[in-house]
């Protein structure tokens, strides 16, 4: 099953690569067709989970470099598929979002890029996290590269730079974390499971500290947290849109899911130890990210920027070390992978229509084009974490769990500025671009326009309205690494 | 099998140097003989794994004789098979070249198996003095003599200081077979044999370019048919680095720790120069010098540590930059056929002139830049493994802080290959040989970064040995 997921959509890029189509007709069709088949299979999956026992399930291990003690090992729980179902229906939308696009190759990044993310999220080995990972890096380097905006070679460059500079060191900490968990484990091995059961005694190595931040970085880095963001509002206003999509829906993900997954659970003890100087980290991110959006003039780089703000909510939530603050990061990255994603797509559109990106050249978009200025609209309230829809759950779980830990109680009062500011920023985007009498005519949304906006549409709605759909999944993920951060603190 | 192989070799090598002006019309013929020797050796390989003892004091039979007969026999028929890539084969004759990679091979294969410190010289002698020949192949331009003349200029100097090492050695233990010399240095060495060994590293450095013994290699690359810069960039190192492996573990006795050290050292400051050096490159050939530089940088950290992991992250490097590099050269080679430049600006837009020569570029390079999913990402990951068991910490994070800066230089040959814009926008053929040839080679990279188990369990047996 997971196989499945990870390894159909890389097969399905070599074959759309290979297609002789100069058109791209089938490369298109058969991405969708791809994108919505491992969509069924991973919602199959996630309907399918079992909440009560919790636990992974799809789990596949293959004995793949025994020397080393790594093997290739996959599953899934509650953490991560609420991510693995979420990248194929984003690779669906994103591909939708590119119907007018002629280059096979594009499609088949895109489903290069859908199954490595899968695998980030599916992998249960370090050296098989680390493999996908890095894999995610090249088809979003040449899919900014090649199809980005104007200074796409400049922000494709410090995309895979600061990239790579946070995973070399992670690397470095895995391979440091396996060979000095040896001891305890009786032989080098890079199975997460085997080395979450010695986490107790990883706490206790001397260099657990320098560890610790071998990980962060990287996670921090694509989280990005203030001031490791600086990449992220070249490559999300330069790439195209279905890349942005990508990244902000997805790959920003890597970075929070991945402090969950690894820094929490392999090092709770510096997580603790660390947790005022990440606290004060996403403070940071949250006000500087939301006072930042308040002064951009291009309209894409103001979504990109106030996911900065966004991704803060994240790692506050995570900073707390509590239930309700993990509960309140995960939902928040789905949330915002959806809303982001919701939004990127619209301003894709819009910039497609006005060959411009600069709000001030831009008015009156609900008069012009009513479907697409409404869905924009809802957008961009959902970006301001309007109660009602699914950035709100996120924001406020966050902020909550923040509030009730010691470290980052005092902190959780200035955030409420960056939600003051950041509300601020996107009204004012709403007046200035949505309302108002427009100057020339638009193009209104098309049908696969629609249905590329539709699901998410839907899903942001769901998820501020239904929180069960997603929260007991959320539960059955955090539950047992709140436990263990319990004992091993003891 | 290991004396067969010997034999077939140098027989192999003589006959086809002697007919060889009497194909001239014909280069298919030869190939193909070189080709069925060097697959015949090939399969022999791997029985002349199974073998053990001492060939007349001189030669060692067994496992590590068999990983060095494969893996320089791939080496040996890739180059055969690359041959064909020029229509109508080299103006000075293809059967010579044939002739000479195949001693150069033989060469190589008695480096690694030799027992005694003279035959150990005399094969690296064979080996080296094919490579002087292959590289100033291209004599028609000023540039092929030129690299000629530095090369053997500058592998001289390093023959000299080998021999005198050797020398001081021989001082010191009044022997030249390896295991005497062991047992002579067991009690740990004295100055003069530090001097020695020291000397002894010094004049291998200089084959394996590493840093500050590179000087000639750029050069060297960039002078010869991208053909024979291959083969100078895989076929002396594969034999040099697991002959490296033998000195340690079977001549060096007691102060084998000492040499490892300055290997790890030479390894270091290869790693790091060759990297930032390999930033300023605008020639292709230059650049894969100074990626060379960089690759025998990361294999020799592995050879440092002289454990299990590191001496099977060395085979396996061998074996995934065998079909890596061999595989760009080759493109190289065919590009230059056509009359396109080995330079960055040449290659501008050829994504967009050949996109499946671009696809199979990047493969190349990507397996290069160590990236997962590829050959090249897990002979890294084996020598950092390595380096983490030996808890080198410093080693591991220089080592993979470069690997950022590798991935520089390597992305910037896929942005000319891909972003850039070409002056010529035509369609560049390639020659249906060429093409599945680079495939294959393109889909080894990748079959052996997915499924490397038998290959890292055949190393894995056959390396043991050394500890």
């Amino acid at each position: 099953m997971t196989l499945i997921l990870i390894f159909l959509p890389i097969l399905a890029a070599a074959l759309v690569g290979l297609l002789d189509d100069p058109r791209a007709e089938a490369a298109k069709r058969g991405a969708l067709m791809i994108a919505l088949v491992t969509l069924l299979a991973s919602l199959g999956a996630y309907l399918a989970y079992p909440l009560a026992s919790g636990g992974f399930v799809g789990e596949f291990k293959l004995e793949w470099l025994p020397l080393v003690g790594s093997s290739f090992h996959v599953g899934l729980d509650g953490l991560s598929l609420p991510f693995v179902t979420l990248t194929p229906l984003l690779t669906a939308v994103s591909v939708l979002a590119s119907w007018r696009k002629t280059e096979k190759g594009f499609f088949a990044l895109m489903l290069l890029l859908q199954g490595a993310l899968v695998g980030v999220f599916a992998a249960l080995d370090l050296i098989v996290f680390f493999l996908f990972f890095e894999a995610v890096l090249v088809p979003m380097y040449f899919k900014i590269a090649l199809w980005g905006y104007e200074q796409r070679r400049y922000a494709a460059v410090k995309f895979l730079i600061y990239s790579l500079v946070g995973s070399v060191f992670m690397l470095a900490a895995m391979l440091a974390t396996a060979y000095l968990a040896a001891p305890a484990l009786g032989r080098v091995s890079f199975d997460y499971l085997d080395l979450v059961s010695v986490a107790g005694y990883l706490a206790l190595l001397p260099a657990a500290g320098w560890l610790f931040w071998g990980f962060a970085l990287a996670f921090l880095i694509k989280l990005p947290a203030v001031p490791l963001h600086t990449w992220l509002p070249h490559a999300h206003t330069q790439a195209p849109t279905a890349g942005s999509i990508f990244l902000a829906g997805l790959l920003l993900k890597m970075g929070g899911y991945g402090l969950i997954r690894f820094n929490l659970a392999l090092f709770p003890g510096e997580l603790e130890r660390f947790a005022n100087l990440l606290a004060v980290v996403a403070l940071v991110s949250i006000v500087y990210g939301a006072y930042v959006t308040l002064a951009q003039r291009d309209l894409k780089r103001l979504i990109a920027n106030s996911s900065v703000n966004h991704m803060g909510y994240v790692l506050l939530g995570i900073a707390s070390m509590t239930a309700v603050g993990l509960h309140g990061a995960v939902y928040q990255m789905v949330a915002h992978g959806v809303i982001t994603g919701l939004m990127f797509l619209m301003v894709g559109l819009l910039a497609d229509r006005t060959h411009t990106r600069e709000i001030a050249a831009m008015k009156g978009v609900y008069n012009a084009a009513p479907k697409l200025g409404a869905v924009l609209w809802l957008a961009l309230l959902g970006g301001l974490g309007l109660p009602g829809l699914a950035g709100f759950l996120g924001e406020f779980q966050s902020l909550w769990g923040g509030f009730l830990a010691e470290v980052t109680r005092n902190y959780v009062w200035f955030a409420v500025f960056g939600i003051v500011i950041l509300a601020g920023a996107m009204l004012w985007t709403i007046q200035r671009v949505l309302l108002g009498k427009a100057e020339a005519a638009l193009d209104d949304l098309n049908a696969v326009e629609l249905a590329a906006a539709a699901p998410l549409v839907f899903l942001a709605v769901l998820l501020g309205l239904v929180p069960a759909a997603l929260t007991p999944w959320i539960d059955a993920g955090v539950q047992p690494l709140v436990t263990l951060l319990q004992e091993v603190l003891k | 099998m290991t004396l067969a192989v010997i034999v077939l070799l140098a027989l192999g090598g003589l006959v086809l140097a002697l007919v060889a002006p009497n194909f001239d019309e014909a280069p298919g013929v030869l190939g193909t003989l070189a080709g069925t020797v060097f697959g015949a050796t090939l399969l022999l390989g791997f029985f002349a794994a199974g073998e053990s003892g001492v060939l007349y004091g001189a030669v060692t039979l067994g496992p590590l004789t068999g990983v060095a007969i494969v893996l320089l026999s791939l080496a040996g028929l890739l180059v055969a098979a690359g041959a064909t890539i020029r229509d109508g084969g080299f103006a000075l004759g293809t059967g010579e070249v044939h002739a000479m990679v195949m001693w150069g091979v033989l060469g190589g294969i008695l480096l690694v198996a030799s027992a005694h410190l003279l035959i150990f010289y005399l094969a690296l002698e064979l080996s080296a003095y094919s490579t002087y020949v292959l590289v100033g192949y291209d004599r028609e331009r000023r540039f092929g003599t030129e690299a000629a003349a530095k090369y053997m200029m500058l592998g001289a100097v390093g023959s000299a200081l080998l021999l005198f090492g050797m020398a001081l050695v021989y001082a010191e233990t009044t022997s030249l077979g390896y295991a005497a010399i062991a047992a002579g240095l067991a009690g740990g060495p004295s100055a003069l044999a530090l001097g020695g060994l020291a000397l002894m590293l010094v004049g291998l450095g200089f084959k394996l370019a590493w840093v500050p013994f590179h000087a000639w290699a750029p050069d060297a690359y960039q002078g010869a048919f991208p053909l024979m810069a291959g083969f100078l960039s895989v076929a002396p190192k594969t034999a040099l680095a697991l002959a490296l492996a033998v000195l340690l573990s079977r001549a060096f006795g007691g102060a084998g720790g000492v040499v490892a050290g300055w290997i790890g050292g030479l390894a270091l400051v290869s790693v790091v120069l060759g990297s930032l050096w390999a930033l300023l490159q605008t020639d292709l050939k230059r650049l894969l010098a100074y990626s060379t530089i960089v690759h025998m940088g990361f294999l020799g950290l592995g050879l440092a540590t002289a454990s299990l992991t590191g001496y099977v992250a060395v085979g396996y490097y061998l074996l995934a930059y065998i079909v890596t590099s061999l595989g760009l050269f080759f493109v190289l080679e065919a590009l230059e056929a056509r009359g396109l430049p080995s330079t960055l600006e040449a290659w501008r837009g050829l994504g967009r002139r050949n996109p499946l020569v671009g696809v199979l570029v990047a493969v190349f390079v990507l397996s290069l830049a160590g990236v997962p999913l590829l050959a090249g990402f897990l002979a890294k990951l084996y020598v950092f493994a390595a380096l983490a068991q030996a808890q080198s910490w410093a080693a591991l994070v220089v080592a993979v802080v470069m690997v950022v800066f590798g991935y520089y230089f390597y992305f910037r040959v896929l942005m000319a290959v891909f972003l850039e814009p070409a002056e010529d926008e035509a369609p560049l053929e390639f020659s249906p040989t060429a093409f599945s040839l680079v495939t294959l080679l393109a889909l080894a990279v990748v079959v052996l970064g997915l499924w490397p188990q038998p290959a890292l369990a055949w190393l894995q047996a056959a390396l043991a040995g050394l500890l």
